[in-house]
């Protein structure tokens, strides 16, 4: 009778629901809060579910030892996370993102590349926001591109300079981007007037089948040179649309955006949540860093928008300031909110299209802003 | 699927799109049962669906009880989808059951990110089908300002 006893209590002490602590409790909401932030309310769902899923699943507690979790040596999940931590997700991810960017709207007005870039301005000041919170220059450098709006670049960055936060950081970039369409608005109703909101873009010109499958390789190589950093993202980034553009290999390129990507953003988002353990998440750090990332996000739109503005005082045909939002990449959805904006006052002005051109130089820009941080301080 | 192409091919907004544009658009279409009571979009509520009437008779209910019904092959609903707002500015019903070809709104914006051609002559062309539409919902919202 002992025996049994003894077993059974064995057996219940050696339960998740006897060694569960507040930490994992709390982890678990917010889990379940990213699900439900996916499914009903349709915020980036292909991350959220499954980084909703992936923070449930590291926080199950267990005995450490058993080869579990995923900071054990040698378990399923330390495995998986290779990936993440090697920087070969992100890298496989801008593979399939070229292979499904239609970059004409970029080709046909390369002026709004400047939007894309001027954005980018979140990342060096939110750089020196955590600077002066106390956070190491790696640690601050990697906090930075979260105002990119740029989940990958913002993974394999951490993953190289503070691989102890990628799971922080990664969790905060991929909220604010997943929450693009609450954040955004108000700020760019606030930056500029209904006048502005108004203004009506001209067409496009007509990009050539030529000028799409020569822009990969000019882009892969002025980009690469001035940020060599960058190279596995945007070596991949521009692979992947001449793969695209080529036509020949149009198979390949169907993989990449489908098979490849598909296949990567589960692994990526699973093991991001998963990494999320509570004794390792629930630091204050993990608060400042969220702080950071919402400034950076809010400083990066305004950068984009102000810069619109002012481009507005040297052109004779003026562009919508609200494209400047969507400088900030998380392609395609802060196109879809500058649309959005500019329908609330115009329901026949349609920005979407043009609002592309910045949205994939945003990609570009996060990248190479990346790349110039990482080979300074790494 | 060639009677659905063709079928896109009869609406205002695909019939300027090039064979392989409209196979790629076909290829986002769904062709879905609708049965007499279903609710298609639902006013105020997120868009995400985009229809082509195939077969059926369907009532757009606006504010104010203003309605108009729908039951040409090839009429469009749930435009707010296309033009990428939030929510639908009218509520339809089935009045019969029919069929119609279903498009997702991720799915289109997909295939305007690989495709920005078609994504611009969509969009010019429903900038002016719209503009066209506009002063019947408008009138509704300047009655309730």
């Amino acid at each position: 009778m002992e025996n049994m006893l003894g077993l059974l209590t064995n057996f219940l002490t050696n339960t998740g629901y006897y060694m569960i602590t507040p930490g994992h409790m709390v982890m678990m909401v917010v889990g379940m809060v990213f699900i439900y932030l996916g499914i009903a309310k349709h915020y980036e769902p292909l991350l959220l579910v499954p980084i909703g899923f992936g923070i449930l699943v590291g926080n199950i507690p267990f005995f450490t030892g058993l080869g579990l979790g995923i900071y054990e040596q040698g378990s399923v999940l330390s495995l998986l996370y290779k990936g993440v931590t090697t920087g070969v997700y992100p890298a496989l991810v801008f593979l399939g993102l070229g292979a499904m960017t239609d970059f004409s709207s970029l080709i046909s007005r390369p002026i709004l590349m400047l939007l894309g870039a001027a954005a980018q301005m979140g990342i060096f000041i939110t750089f020196l926001g955590a600077l002066a919170l106390g956070f190491d220059l790696n640690q601050a450098a990697s906090i930075g591109i979260i105002g990119g709006a740029d989940g990958p670049t913002a993974i394999f960055i951490s993953a190289q300079l503070a691989p102890n936060m990628i799971g922080t950081i990664a969790i905060a970039a991929y909220s604010y981007m997943a929450l693009v369409p609450v954040i955004q608005p108000p700020i760019m109703r606030l930056l500029t007037t209904r006048k502005e909101r108004l203004i009506r873009m001209e067409e496009p010109r007509v990009v050539s089948k030529k000028e799409k499958m020569i822009f990969p390789i000019v882009g892969f190589i002025i980009c690469c040179l001035l940020a060599p950093a960058a190279l596995p993202l945007l070596g991949m980034l521009f692979f992947g649309n001449l793969l695209k553009e080529a036509v020949v290999t149009e198979r390949l390129a169907e993989t990449a955006r489908n098979a490849v990507i598909d296949t990567v953003t589960i692994l990526l988002g699973v093991t991001v949540g998963a990494s999320t353990q509570a004794d390792v998440f629930l630091k204050w750090d993990s608060i400042k860093v969220f702080i950071l990332g919402a400034l950076s996000f809010a400083v990066a739109t305004a950068s984009g928008l102000i810069f619109a503005k002012i481009m507005n005082l040297f052109l004779k045909d003026k562009i919508n300031p609200l494209l400047g939002a969507a400088g900030v990449s998380a392609v395609p959805d802060s196109a879809r909110v500058v649309q959005v904006v500019g329908q609330e006052e115009d329901p026949t002005n349609f920005l979407l299209m043009h609002a592309m051109a910045p949205n994939v130089s945003g990609v570009i820009g996060s990248a190479i802003g990346a790349g110039v941080l990482w080979s300074f301080i790494g | 699927m060639e009677d659905e192409k063709q079928v896109l091919k009869s609406t205002d907004l695909f019939k300027d799109l090039e064979p392989v544009e409209l196979e790629k658009i076909a290829a986002i279409m769904q062709l879905t049962r609708v049965h007499e009571g279903e609710i298609l979009t639902d006013r105020k509520q997120p868009a995400y669906f985009f229809y082509v009437v195939i077969s059926g008779n369907y009532m757009l209910a606006f504010e104010e009880d203003r309605a108009f019904t729908v039951h040409e092959e090839g009429e469009c609903l749930g435009w707010a989808t296309l033009a990428a707002s939030s929510t639908y500015t009218a509520t339809t019903v089935a009045l019969t059951d029919g069929e119609v070809l279903c498009m997702s709104g991720q799915d289109f914006l997909e295939l305007i990110q690989i495709n920005s051609a078609i994504g611009e002559k969509l969009m010019a062309k429903s900038c002016k089908l719209l503009e066209k539409r506009l002063p019947f919902a408008k009138v509704s919202e300047t009655n309730n300002s």
